[in-house]
C-alpha cells in the first residue's frame, strides 16, 4: 500500500471524526504506529479541527459551571475552591495507592492488636518465672545451710577425738532421746535431739556432765535445728539432761531426769 | 490571572483519570465553549444545547478512563463525547415529545438565544453546505445523524462499498471549507 495514498484517502478524516467503522479504525490504528506520516497526518488533521472548534466556540454563561460541578459533586464545589486555592498543589492519591494503604493500615492494627497481647503474656510469663526463681534462690539457700549443717555434723562425726554418747530415757522408755558428740581434744559439746517431746512454755531442757559422780551445767538446749552446740566439757563419765525451768538451774533437778547416757570407755 | 495553572496534555489526563476536580474545572474552562459550538452544531435550543453540554461533561467525567491517548488527542475525544452526547439527546423520543410540544407554541422559538447563535453557520454544520448534495447527504447522516455505513446503505439504497468511498470523498472536500 502506498501510504500517501492512503493518507489522502478520506480515512484519516473518517477516522478522526468517528466515522470509520471498526474494520477501518483497526487497519488505520495498525498503520499508525508503522509509519509516522500517518501519524504525523492523523495530529494534524485532529489539530486543525481543535483549531476549528475554537473558532466556532459558543461561550457558555458562567452558571453553567457552577450548575455542572453541583451535579458532579453534591454539597462541594470544587472547582470554585480550587480556583482561591491559587497555587497550592493539592496532592492526590490513586485509587490502588489508597487501597494498599488501607489494606496496610488493616494489616498493622492487627499486627498490632496481636503483639499488644503477646507482650502482656511474656510480662505474666516474665514475672512468673522471677517468682520461680526467687523460690528457687530460697530452697537453694535453705539446701544451702542444711548442707552446711550436715557437712558440720560429718565433721564432728569424723574427728577421731569425737565421742558419740546415746543418751537414752530412763522412765517409760529406754529409747534414744537424744546424741552428744562431745570431742575430749577441743572439749566442744554438740547434742542433737531424738525423741524428746517439745518442753513446756515456761520450761527448758538442761544438759549436765557428770563428772566423778557431780553434775556440771553443760548449757540449756535451745531451738536448734540440727547440732546445739552446748558450753565445753573437759572431762565427763556420762552425760544427762533434765527438764528445768527456763534459763536454766545452778544444779539439776534430779526428779526431772529425762535421758541419761555414759561415755564409753 | 497568573494564578492559573497550565497543565500539560499528558498531565491534564492524569488528573483526570485521578478524578482532580481542579483540572476538571481547568477543562471545562478551556474547553466548554468549544465543545458547547459542536453541541450547537448538532442542537438548535439553547437550553437542549445547555443540557446537553452538561450531560457532555458528566459523561467527561465518568467516562474519562476510557479515554487512550494512543488513539487521538484529548480534544478530539471530548468532540466525539460531545457529539454522541448531541446526537443520543436528538434520538431520545423525550426530546423529540417537547420539540412537537415546542412547534405547537411558536413563543418559545421566538425567544432569542443570549448567545445568538445560528446552527446552520457553525462549524461541520456550516461547512457541509459549501458540498454539494451528495456529498453533504452522506455527512448529514453519518456525522450529523450518527447512522454507521450500513444504515446509511440501506437508507439510501447504495452499497455499502459506495457509502465508503462517497463518504471519504466527501470528508476530503470537506476539510477544505474546515480550514
Amino acid at each position: 500500500m502506498d501510504i500517501q495514498e492512503y493518507i489522502k484517502s478520506g480515512i484519516i478524516e473518517s477516522y478522526v471524526l468517528g466515522l470509520a467503522d471498526p474494520e477501518e479504525r483497526a487497519t488505520l490504528e495498525r498503520m499508525r504506529a508503522l509509519y509516522p506520516e500517518l501519524n504525523a497526518a492523523i495530529l494534524n488533521f485532529e489539530q486543525e479541527l481543535e483549531a476549528a472548534a475554537l473558532k466556532n466556540a459558543v461561550p457558555v454563561d458562567g452558571g453553567v459551571k457552577e450548575q455542572l460541578f453541583k451535579k458532579l459533586a453534591p454539597g462541594q464545589q470544587p472547582a470554585v475552591a480550587a480556583d482561591t486555592a491559587g497555587n497550592k498543589k493539592v496532592i492526590r492519591f490513586s485509587k490502588p495507592l489508597a487501597a494498599a494503604a488501607a489494606v496496610l493500615i488493616i494489616a498493622s492494627v492487627g499486627y498490632n492488636i496481636y503483639a499488644y497481647q503477646r507482650v502482656k503474656m511474656l510480662e505474666r510469663e516474665n514475672k512468673d518465672l522471677a517468682m520461680e526463681r526467687s523460690q528457687l534462690y530460697t530452697q537453694n539457700a535453705t539446701l544451702r545451710t542444711k548442707a552446711e549443717e550436715l557437712n558440720t555434723g560429718l565433721q564432728l562425726f569424723s574427728d577421731p577425738a569425737a565421742f558419740k554418747i546415746a543418751l537414752t530415757g530412763i522412765k517409760e522408755t529406754t529409747a534414744t532421746k537424744a546424741v552428744v558428740i562431745w570431742n575430749k581434744t577441743n572439749k566442744e559439746v554438740h547434742l542433737m535431739i531424738k525423741g524428746l517431746p517439745a518442753p513446756p512454755r515456761d520450761k527448758q531442757y538442761q544438759l549436765w556432765a557428770l563428772v566423778n559422780g557431780t553434775p556440771v551445767d553443760a548449757g540449756v538446749i535451745g531451738d536448734c535445728a540440727t547440732f546445739c552446740l552446748l558450753k565445753p566439757v573437759d572431762n565427763a563419765q556420762a552425760f544427762a539432761i533434765t527438764l528445768e525451768k527456763a534459763g536454766g538451774n545452778p544444779t539439776p533437778s534430779l526428779d526431772q531426769l529425762q535421758a541419761m547416757g555414759k561415755v564409753p570407755g | 490571572m497568573n494564578k492559573e495553572h497550565t497543565y500539560r496534555e499528558d498531565e491534564l489526563v492524569l488528573l483526570l483519570k485521578q478524578r482532580d476536580a481542579q483540572a476538571f474545572g481547568y477543562l471545562y474552562d478551556h474547553y466548554a465553549a468549544s465543545l458547547n459550538g459542536i453541541i450547537c452544531s448538532f442542537v438548535a435550543d439553547e437550553q437542549h444545547a445547555l443540557d446537553a453540554l452538561q450531560e457532555c461533561f458528566v459523561k467527561i467525567w465518568n467516562q474519562v478512563q476510557a479515554y487512550d491517548a494512543s488513539k487521538g488527542r484529548l480534544f478530539t475525544w471530548l468532540s466525539a463525547v460531545a457529539r454522541n452526547t448531541a446526537i443520543d439527546m436528538l434520538r431520545s423520543r423525550n426530546w423529540k415529545n417537547t420539540q412537537q410540544h415546542r412547534e405547537l407554541s411558536k413563543e418559545v422559538h421566538t425567544i432569542p438565544a443570549t448567545s445568538g447563535w445560528n446552527m446552520d453557520t457553525i462549524g461541520l454544520r456550516g461547512a457541509v453546505k459549501n458540498l454539494r448534495e451528495e456529498h453533504r447527504q452522506v455527512i448529514e447522516l453519518a456525522y450529523f445523524e450518527g447512522m454507521s455505513h450500513g444504515d446509511i446503505a440501506a437508507e439510501t439504497g447504495m452499497p455499502v462499498g459506495t457509502v465508503k468511498t462517497r463518504l471519504r470523498a466527501a470528508l476530503i472536500e470537506l476539510r477544505k471549507f474546515i480550514k
